[in-house]
């Protein structure tokens, strides 16, 4: 029992409103933010060379144009599932034309395993999963220090974790299945609403698909000009013209999205370092037995292909660092790719040495890709 | 689990804090320590387990020094804890030091490829401060098991401290198992619990993030102005996060009616490198000087002494060579005062507080870069142009604001209110407000720098 005078109390009881009426602001304009799910972007109605512009979007917005698309239109014959590392993959590297025709990258956020799962299943329920090969991309242990491969990102809507937990989990009457699905769906949805950037966006996002398709070859950049050096949040604020002229800066261009749903890439923003994650033990993102949950979910991951005869592919694209292959996270996952030999798997993890093949630390380039395109190749994956 | 994440902050506190203040008050204790080895648990079965037998090793080992008053017994009795902080944390770094190769790696797989128990330094440390205390007659030997584990466990100091000592805790763990109203101070635990999140925010993590800005950039294309602004995000970044992680913890247990001590006191105000590690982890430092100092001869044999526990003060913060060469080069800096101290002392107190800073500065980046890069950096400080190309006028006016708190501002004042004045920071209104900046940013948010030791 606690004695608490009634000074403290007055303190406590204006504090915690305060605090909950914030909360309650917060909540209120998360839910005023669009989801940009539905109605959903159509790619394939972009012309070559446009891009969709994503200043301005959270990362769960930015994602969710892409995953629209997946749950409102057919998947094209190959579809890439994965997070940002993969970003660059482009249908260039098939040697097609920029299009979502043939394949289209839906990497999303910082999807681990079980979010591409959960995002899997939600696209298998739209019955729209690519016609003829799943790709999915794991996070290189050494990228984030074995962080992103089963640790969650917390990035996906709530709504795909609701529709999906019947499908993934076989919701059972345990109470610690059901505790663990309401935390998951719980502190999903805190990410979401106690989040900075959807607080602020909300206040001053507004405009719609069309303003945010530009084309960067016939843009006007006014990088220069007064328009250039105002604060982006403030110029989307201000109005319809104003955006569809911040949409062309060049600067605002970063990261948007081609017709293929790879990031568009400007060539002054290459700054190739070694990848800096010191890997440190006490931050590691695997453990002795994480091999077991890792497996577990690329068999969960291939099956949802092989129940329509569609192939899977995963792929562990390389860091660009010095030689660290004998980190304990890359000797985990080491373990857990040998317990399922079964599986197709395109281990690049030893190919960190070469700087050409990169954008970024971890983030492979074009280049990167046609080598990948070439093993799918000569192993068969495609013709 | 930690201080700055949501599962804390709104799942696990408030419902440890209500738990403890509805139950009997015979159970009281019981709770504080569910609650904290559920805190610890999370991150996993075998830091727990290995957490579990340092408390029931340290518990029991006190009894056999009382009876058996040899050193052999006070060896056995810190054997345990101390081979557990040595497979855990060090096992890597010895294993690279040896060149060991992959075969003589794969006999020690368990202890290499599990996680790092977090806090495993700190609670090492008190569990053999415990041991010694008992050996030493300071303290009787306590019977009650859920008492001594609430001591190791209590989850606000669990991790990163403060390293408490058995004297300073069990009165205030008694009362809370024999007091029937208890009084906490409600106000000043929020009030700290907001101020250090913001501070861990908006300071430390925000730093890390300037840092970032000059990482990020291959070290050629770095000025000498932006490396040296790069070192000063680093003093801030490891002060502040470490600051804020110790204010938090007192706030924590003035919620739950235990006092823990100032951790940090104005370090970065220190007239010479002795007094900085009076101020800095203070509790560590007094750790030290108890248990390893003067039990090695202390003044007797000053510089060798001197050089060993800062040997040690480098490689508990961290198992690497850096960590070494950061404490033999704090060391080099206490000797070299204690040879100047009559000049050093006379200079005017702002530049022997400036000339402190400074070298302390100097010695961060060892915290984050290896050796080679370190020789690297400050190689390429000494011939860098003196322009800027990473850093902006408004990362200089970032840094003068957290000058402006640390060297302007005295804590007494502004956050521990010893004078009685009310300010600003005692406003519930402004403190909520901190407290959801600080929850709408937690996403920035990165782990606290201590919880890796």
């Amino acid at each position: 029992m606690a004695a608490v005078e009634h000074y403290r109390r007055n303190w406590v009881t204006v504090f915690g409103a305060t605090l909950a009426i914030m909360v309650g602001v917060a909540i209120w304009l998360s839910m005023r933010i669009p989801s940009l799910r539905d109605p959903a972007f159509d790619f394939d109605a972009m012309k070559p060379g446009e891009i969709f512009n994503v200043y301005g979007l959270t990362r769960r917005q930015e994602g969710s144009v892409k995953l629209g698309f997946a749950e409102a239109y057919p998947a094209p014959e190959i579809g890439l599932y994965g997070n940002h590392i993969v970003a660059y993959f482009g249908a260039d590297a098939f040697e097609r034309p920029e299009s979502a025709e043939y394949f289209f990258n839906y990497s999303y956020a910082n999807l681990s395993l079980p979010e591409i799962h959960r995002y899997l299943l939600r696209v298998e329920q739209t019955g729209h999963l690519p016609k003829k090969l799943i790709l999915v991309q794991i996070t290189p242990p050494n990228a984030d220090n074995g962080r992103f491969i089963i640790n969650l990102g917390n990035e996906l809507p709530p709504a795909v974790l609701l529709s999906t937990i019947g499908a993934r989990d076989k919701l059972s009457t345990e109470p610690l299945t059901i505790a663990a699905a309401a935390w998951e769906l719980a502190d999903n949805w805190l990410h979401e609403v106690l989040n900075y950037n959807t607080f602020i966006l909300s206040i001053v996002q507004s405009g719609n698909f069309a303003d945010r398709t530009v084309s960067p070859s016939t843009c006007h950049d006014e990088t220069s000009t007064w328009l250039g050096h105002m604060p982006g949040k403030l110029l989307m604020a201000i109005g319809a013209s104003v955006r569809s002229r911040l949409f062309c800066l060049r600067w605002s261009q970063r990261g948007a999205i081609r017709p293929d749903g790879s990031a568009f890439w400007q060539s002054d923003e290459t700054l190739i370092v070694q990848n800096e994650d010191p890997l440190r033990e006490s931050e590691r993102g695997l453990r002795a037995g994480d091999e077991l949950e890792i497996a577990r979910q690329m068999r969960a991951i291939r099956a949802i292909g092989a129940r329509h005869g569609i192939k899977t592919v995963f792929i562990v694209p390389p860091v660009y660092e010095t030689d660290r292959h004998d980190s304990i996270v890359n000797q985990i996952f080491s373990r857990a790719l040998a317990l399922v030999p079964d599986i197709a798997v395109i281990d690049h993890r030893n190919m960190g040495g070469n700087p050409s093949l990169f954008r970024s630390g971890i983030h492979p380039s074009p280049p990167y890709y046609r080598l990948v395109v070439d093993e799918l190749r000569r192993r068969g994956f495609i013709e | 689990m930690n201080f700055n994440s949501l599962e804390f902050l709104i799942l696990f506190l408030p419902i440890t804090f209500v738990t403890f203040y509805s139950v009997p008050m015979r159970l009281r204790l019981w709770v504080l320590v569910a609650a904290s080895l559920v805190f610890y648990g999370i991150s996993g079965f075998e830091v727990l387990l290995a957490f579990l037998i340092a408390i029931i090793w340290g518990y029991s080992m006190a009894f056999l020094l009382v009876k058996w008053q040899r050193p052999s017994a006070i060896m056995v009795a810190i054997s345990v804890p101390a081979l557990m902080l040595i497979m855990f944390k060090y096992l890597t770094f010895i294993m690279d030091s040896i060149h060991a190769g992959p075969q003589v790696r794969d006999h020690f797989w368990f202890f290499l490829s599990v996680l790092l128990p977090a806090g495993i330094s700190f609670y090492t440390f008190e569990i053999v401060s415990y041991s010694l205390d008992v050996a030493d007659g300071k303290i009787e030997p306590d019977r009650d098991l859920l008492r001594f584990a609430g001591f190791a466990s209590f989850f606000p100091h669990l991790i990163a401290g403060p390293i408490m000592r058995y004297a300073d805790m069990q009165p205030q763990l008694q009362i809370l198992q024999s007091q029937q109203i208890l009084n906490p101070d409600v106000v000043s635990g929020l009030r700290l619990l907001s101020i250090g999140l913001f501070f861990k925010i908006f300071v430390a993590d925000l730093s890390g993030m300037k840092i970032a800005k000059a990482t990020e950039v291959p070290l050629e294309r770095l000025t000498a102005i932006d490396q040296l602004t790069q070192i000063q995000f680093w003093a801030s970044q490891i002060y502040y996060d470490f600051w804020a992680y110790s204010v938090m913890a007192i706030g924590l247990g003035r919620l739950f009616c235990i006092e823990l001590p100032v951790n940090f006191r104005e370090p970065y105000l220190a007239r010479n490198p002795r007094e900085f590690w009076q101020r800095w982890h203070v509790t560590l430092s007094y750790w030290l000087r108890d248990y390893v100092y003067i039990r090695m001869g202390g003044h007797d044999a000053y510089v060798r002494n001197i050089l060993i526990v800062f040997a040690l003060v480098g490689l508990w913060h961290g198992a690497g060579w850096n960590f070494v060469a950061w404490g033999i080069y704090h060391a080099i800096l206490v000797i070299m005062y204690h040879v100047t101290a009559p000049a050093w002392d006379r200079l005017p107190q702002p530049i022997a507080v400036a000339l402190t800073f400074i070298l302390v500065s100097f010695g961060w980046p060892l915290f984050f870069l290896s050796l080679g890069k370190y020789g690297l950096f400050l190689g390429h400080l000494a011939t860098a142009p003196w322009h800027t190309a990473v850093y902006r006028p408004t990362d200089w006016l970032y840094l003068a604001a957290i000058g402006f708190v640390t060297f302007g501002l005295r804590e007494r004042n502004w956050l521990y209110c010893e004078s009685g004045r009310r300010n600003i920071t005692d406003s519930p209104i402004v403190l909520a407000f901190l407290m959801f900046g600080g929850l709408l940013f937690l996403s920035w948010s990165s782990t606290f720098i201590y919880f890796r030791f």
